[in-house]
């Protein structure tokens, strides 16, 4: 038995929004303690990655599944979603660089950082909804 | 979203092919029984192989399977 991706891919949306929130959490604390950015970004990276795994793990064994389904719709909802997400990091880096030229703050290494790295989370973020949006309402 | 025009017969020949399931129809073309359950529901419209192969497990012609208006 295959596992169904549609289902996978709402359970790694729950956990790429946990992790967004978790990441929002540390970027702001960062502001008031000494936290650096190097240990915000593997501290998310990291515990995303595992949690990632965990999540495969966990899908294959509880469903007695031996791998994923993908099969014609599979790869052209795939493909959609990449496009997607691939626009929305095209927009944010667009509108950053707008921004760079307008306001000499966001030069500050700490906020590139961050907006680069929020930006690869919203880009998943876009990808998963838009693949949960074309198995809803067919494509 | 654009409406689909295209039309299909999977349910009837499926009931007519011993009452076969969407899984057993999705097992015989490689493919998810949610595939099968979307293409039946007009909410996608399969590749060109994907069609041929769907209308030669019938034993039918394309056209009898699918229609475009």
């Amino acid at each position: 038995m295959k596992l169904n991706k549609e289902k996978y891919i709402k359970y790694e949306l729950g956990l790429t929004l946990i992790f967004f929130i978790y990441y929002i959490f540390l970027t702001v604390e960062s502001f008031i303690s000494t936290q650096n950015v190097i240990s915000i970004y593997f501290n998310v990276v990291i515990g995303y990655t595992i949690a990632v795994i965990l999540l495969v793990v966990f899908l294959l064994l509880f469903t007695k599944s031996n791998g994923f389904e993908n099969d014609e719709r599979d790869s052209l909802i795939e493909a959609k979603a990449y496009r997607n997400a691939f626009l929305s990091i095209i927009t944010i880096v667009n509108l950053l660089l707008i921004l760079l030229l307008f306001n000499e703050a966001f030069f500050e290494p700490f906020i590139l950082f961050n907006i680069l790295f929020g930006t690869l989370f919203i880009a998943h973020i876009v990808q998963s909804i838009t693949q949960i949006f074309y198995y809803k309402k067919g494509i | 979203m654009k409406k689909s025009v295209l039309k299909n017969n999977i349910r009837k020949l499926r009931f007519n092919s011993d009452e076969m399931t969407q899984q057993d129809l999705a097992n015989k073309l490689g493919v998810s029984r949610q595939t099968i359950n979307a293409i039946e529901a007009g909410k996608y419209s399969p590749t060109l192989e994907l069609a041929f192969r769907l209308a030669e497990v019938f034993n039918e012609k394309l056209e009898d399977v699918f229609q475009y208006n």
